[in-house]
């Protein structure tokens, strides 16, 4: 088998196994699945052609995860994804309301967050990630991963009420 | 429960209720993954100017007295004229041609790269052929890029290794948006993350080292990014595919060497030569082909002006012969 074939077997072997969980993890960080889809695409681009070190490393979910965070961030600073729709006090969307019955309340919450603390909150408390490992993905010290989560459990609070939040369904993932 | 575990808790409880179906299969990322490695390749290929300048130093071999006889004979793989008048693994190195003597342009620059190659890797004269014919590079207007491809031979083998070198004007890095990756594809960083960063022994410099790849008879490779933005590169191969079939059983050359050759500050372009451009590739009195990438991009006028000069090169070259753009073995993708 030539290198090449190899590198492709183990690549389509690697997306066949992790695309949903990688699709998820994009889709807790951006909130869409249209974009989480996008960014999976391009994450999953990036690492073909970096596979051989990759690979080796053992690395391919925290390179993936790496990107689809880093590139939804960067997007996110970009003009003109600060479009708002609408105009300002004329046509507000009102909120949705959260229900302990809604199974996508934790999901509607993140939604209210800013980006960087929602890819934090998603990062440490869904990937399971580490302080460490979170600020390595992220590119910050792992005193903004702490300040960013602090920050966002208040907010996630806020957002949903405290017996809400220690009020915990166990569903299969 | 602390409030870290209620929310680990809350999160592995996530629905994914209007998880729609995959829009995308693994075999689709496997096709973007690799139209996106092969533009990327090609894009460091096509050097945003120039793909290449080869010399068709077969006329001058057919000149009297030109070339070692017998080189017909010799199996040669898509191969520049240039390259197959290097002597065969068994016959005695002929002596060093002097810069004036040797086709195409940039011989200083070739003469200084053989001489510090010979310096560091060769002292003795045991194993570097003495020709520095071939002519390989690019670059940018105002920063070539000059290389040339030396044969390296073990007495008893009948084999020939190749040790490729090159070096750039000052400013090179910054002339162009893929510069480095340009030069670099060049000394087995095909892909830039296939290398590996390592901090030169004493001296705090990094250098960027390719690993072997057996597949392309590399037993490895280092190039460098000097202060002043230019850069210098080795290769070594066990295997010279243009002039041989059997590698040699060794390059010996070590790491050190290496790193000793990229770092010597003398090794640069002849600055005269530098300030001639594009059009000291086609030197005085040699007759070149050229192929210039179709995916040029930053400096389209000095593409239109090699490729000018190309034309009326080979409007005077009566020997068609060609160099592809690299003579290593490519990799399957």
């Amino acid at each position: 088998m030539s290198r090449g074939q190899a590198r492709a077997d183990e690549f389509v072997a690697y997306v066949d196994a992790r695309r949903a969980y990688l699709r998820r993890v994009a889709y807790l960080v951006c909130g869409d699945w249209h974009a989480a889809e996008d960014l999976v695409q391009t994450a999953l681009i990036k690492l073909y052609a970096a596979w051989p070190r990759i690979h080796t490393d053992g690395a391919e979910d925290a390179y993936v995860r790496r990107i689809i965070v880093r590139a939804h961030l960067d997007e996110k600073r970009r003009p003109w994804r600060r479009e708002r729709i609408g105009l300002d006090g004329v046509d507000v969307a009102v909120p949705e309301a959260l229900s302990l019955e809604d199974t996508d309340a934790l999901v509607t919450a993140l939604e209210g967050l800013p980006q960087r603390q929602r890819a934090t909150v998603v990062l440490r408390y869904w990937c399971g990630l580490s302080v460490e490992e979170t600020a390595d993905d992220l590119g910050c010290t792992t005193g903004t991963v702490k300040s960013q989560t602090a920050r966002a459990i208040a907010g996630l609070r806020a957002a949903l009420s405290t017996d809400d939040v220690t009020t915990t369904e166990r569903r299969p993932r | 429960m602390n409030e870290d575990e209620q929310l680990r808790e809350r999160f592995r409880g996530v629905g994914f209720a209007g998880e729609p179906p995959m829009a995308s299969t693994a075999a689709d990322d496997l096709a973007r993954g690799r139209r996106h490695l092969r533009r990327r390749r090609a894009a460091a290929l096509s050097g945003g100017v120039v793909g290449m300048v080869a010399v068709a130093a077969g006329v001058a071999l057919a000149l009297p007295g030109g070339g070692p006889a017998g080189d017909e004979d010799l199996p040669v793989a898509g191969g520049s004229a240039a390259e197959t008048s290097a002597p065969p693994a068994t016959t005695p190195t002929e002596p060093t041609a002097t810069p004036s003597e040797m086709p195409g342009g940039f011989s200083l620059t070739r003469q200084l790269l053989r001489e510090t190659a010979a310096e560091h890797f060769d002292p003795a004269g045991d194993h570097l052929n003495n020709d520095a014919n071939s002519l390989h590079g690019g670059g940018f207007e105002n920063a070539v890029n000059v290389g040339t491809k030396l044969g390296w031979t073990v007495p008893g083998e009948d084999g020939e290794g190749l040790v490729q070198v090159g070096v750039t004007a000052p400013g090179y890095v910054d002339a162009g948006e893929y510069a480095v990756e340009n030069f670099i594809v060049d000394f087995g960083c095909d892909l830039p993350e296939h290398c590996t960063e390592q901090t030169v022994p004493g001296t705090g410099e990094t250098v960027l080292v390719a690993p072997p790849n057996p597949d392309m008879h590399l037993q490895f490779a280092v190039s460098y990014e000097r202060a002043d933005g230019s850069m210098v590169g080795v290769a070594v191969y066990d295997l010279f595919g243009n002039n041989s079939l059997a590698p040699v059983s060794e390059v010996e050359i070590t790491l050190e060497q290496a790193f000793a050759f990229v770092t010597d500050a003398d090794l640069r372009v002849d600055p005269d030569e530098a300030a001639g451009g594009y059009d000291a590739f086609l030197g005085p009195e040699a007759t070149a082909e050229c192929a210039v990438s179709g995916e040029t991009t930053a400096t389209a006028d000095a593409d239109a002006k090699l490729r000018e000069a190309c034309e009326q090169a080979e409007d005077s070259t009566d020997d068609g012969a060609s160099e592809e753009p690299s003579d290593k073995p490519t990799t399957g993708e």
